[in-house]
C-alpha cells in the first residue's frame, strides 16, 4: 500500500490507527513540523526504519529547501528589499517635506517691497506727467541774435504755462532779444522779454545814457 | 510676470491721479475729486482792463528802490528801481496805445480769450523809425504780469510790466 493513496490521516481530526503507514500529506505535515506529537513520533520512527518513507521525506525536505532558496534568489534579483527601502524612503521624504512646510513657511517677498515698488512707480508717473505737461518751465524759450531776419516771428511757447502766463509768439525785429523766466516771491515763474537797445539815445536822454552792461543782465 | 502686474497698475494709477491736476488749464492743481463736468464755455469779453507799469532801473545808488513798486522779481542787478508810471487801460480788439518815457509807443490789443486766458498782442514802435518790438503775443491770466525790459533810458533801462486785471 502506497503512502500516497492511503486514505487515513488525510483529513485533520481523523487520526489513523497507530502504526498505519503515513500518507503524503502526513509526511509533508511532519516535514513542516505541523503534526501532533504522538503521530510525529510514529512517523519519525518510520523514517528511521523505513527507507521508502525516509526517501519521501528526504525528497520533501529537499523540495522545500529548493523552493526556499529559489524564493530568496528571486527576492534578491527583484530587489524586493530595495523596493521596500525605496518606498520607505519616499514616505520619509514626504513626511519630511510636509514637516518643513508646516514648520518653515515658504520664503516670501518682504512686505515693504510691494508698496515701495508702487511708490516708485507713482513717482515715476508723476515725473513723466510733469515732463509732458510742463516742458518749458525754467528754460529759455526763445533767443534771437543780431543779424537774423527782422521779419521772422518766433513761436516762443510750445506748451502750456504753469504760471498763468506764457509767451505765444515774439518778433524781436532787428534787435537781439531773449525770453527768460524769473521766479517771483509767490514761487510762480514770470516771463521776461529782454531786448537790447543799441539805438542812439533820443534827444530827451542825457549824454551819460548808456546801455546796461552785460553783467547787469540776468 | 506676476511681479510686473502691480508695477503696471501702480504706474497707471499714478498717471491717472497726476494727469488731471497737471492738465488744469489755470496752472493750479486741483486736489481731490476730479471734476467730471466740463466747464461751461465763458463768452469772450470784448475788452479787459490791464495795468501798465513803467519802471526805470539804473545804477544810481542814491535813488534806491521805490517802495511803490512793491514786489518785483530780480530783473537785472541794478541798484535803483524807480516807478515812472502806473496806469490802467482798457484793452480791446482795436489797439490801445500809450507813450513811454523814451518817446516810443506801447501798443496793446486783445486778440482772443481762450480757457480763461487772454491773448494780447503787444508792440513797441518808434515814431518815424523802425519798430523796437514788432510783436509780442502773450497768453495771460489775470493778475500775472509779463515784463518787457532792455530799452535804454537815462543811464539805465526801462522795465514795462503788463498785468491783466480782473473785472
Amino acid at each position: 500500500m502506497s503512502t500516497r493513496d492511503a486514505p487515513s490521516g488525510a483529513v485533520p481530526g481523523d487520526r489513523p490507527p497507530r502504526g498505519a503507514p503515513p500518507t503524503d500529506l502526513e509526511l509533508m505535515l511532519w516535514v513542516d513540523g505541523e503534526l501532533d506529537a504522538e503521530r510525529a513520533e510514529e512517523i519519525a520512527d518510520l523514517v528511521r526504519h523505513d527507507p521508502r518513507v525516509r526517501a519521501i521525506v528526504t525528497a520533501l525536505q529537499r523540495g522545500a529547501q529548493v523552493i526556499a532558496e529559489e524564493a530568496l534568489l528571486h527576492a534578491e534579483l527583484a530587489n524586493v528589499d530595495g523596493i521596500a527601502d525605496a518606498v520607505m524612503d519616499a514616505i520619509d521624504a514626504d513626511d519630511a517635506a510636509a514637516s518643513r512646510r508646516f514648520i518653515a513657511p515658504r520664503k516670501r517677498a518682504p512686505a515693504w517691497r510691494g508698496p515701495a515698488i508702487a511708490a516708485v512707480s507713482i513717482a515715476f508717473a508723476a515725473a513723466a506727467a510733469w515732463t509732458v505737461f510742463f516742458p518749458n518751465q525754467l528754460t529759455q524759450v526763445a533767443k534771437r541774435t543780431p543779424g537774423t531776419d527782422s521779419s521772422g516771428v518766433t513761436a516762443a511757447n510750445e506748451g502750456e504755462s504753469t504760471t498763468g502766463i506764457s509767451i505765444d509768439v515774439v518778433d524781436f525785429g532787428a534787435r537781439p532779444g531773449t525770453i527768460f523766466y524769473v521766479p517771483s516771491e509767490d514761487e510762480s515763474i514770470l516771463p521776461v522779454v529782454w531786448l537790447t537797445d543799441d539805438d542812439t539815445p533820443s534827444s530827451e536822454d542825457t549824454t551819460e545814457d548808456q546801455t546796461p552792461s552785460s553783467e547787469d543782465t540776468p | 510676470m506676476r511681479s510686473s502686474v502691480p508695477v503696471l497698475f501702480a504706474a497707471i494709477l499714478g498717471w491717472v491721479s497726476i494727469a488731471p491736476a497737471a492738465a488744469s488749464t489755470d496752472g493750479h492743481p486741483k486736489g481731490g475729486a476730479v471734476d467730471q463736468n466740463p466747464p461751461a464755455p465763458v463768452p469772450a469779453p470784448a475788452a479787459v482792463d490791464a495795468e501798465v507799469t513803467v519802471i526805470h532801473a539804473s545804477n544810481n545808488a542814491d535813488a534806491g528802490i521805490d517802495p511803490r513798486i512793491g514786489k518785483l522779481p530780480n530783473i537785472g542787478s541794478y541798484k535803483s528801481y524807480q516807478l515812472l508810471s502806473q496806469s490802467n487801460m482798457t484793452i480791446k480788439k482795436t489797439p490801445t496805445t500809450t507813450t513811454l518815457p523814451n518817446g516810443r509807443i506801447l501798443q496793446i490789443s486783445l486778440k482772443d480769450v481762450k480757457d480763461k486766458q487772454y491773448i494780447i498782442d503787444t508792440s513797441i514802435n518808434q515814431p518815424g523809425g523802425t519798430a523796437f518790438l514788432p510783436l509780442l503775443e502773450v497768453r495771460a491770466s489775470t493778475g500775472v504780469p509779463v515784463f518787457i525790459a532792455g530799452q535804454s533810458y537815462q543811464g539805465g533801462m526801462l522795465i514795462i510790466a503788463i498785468k491783466i486785471l480782473s473785472r
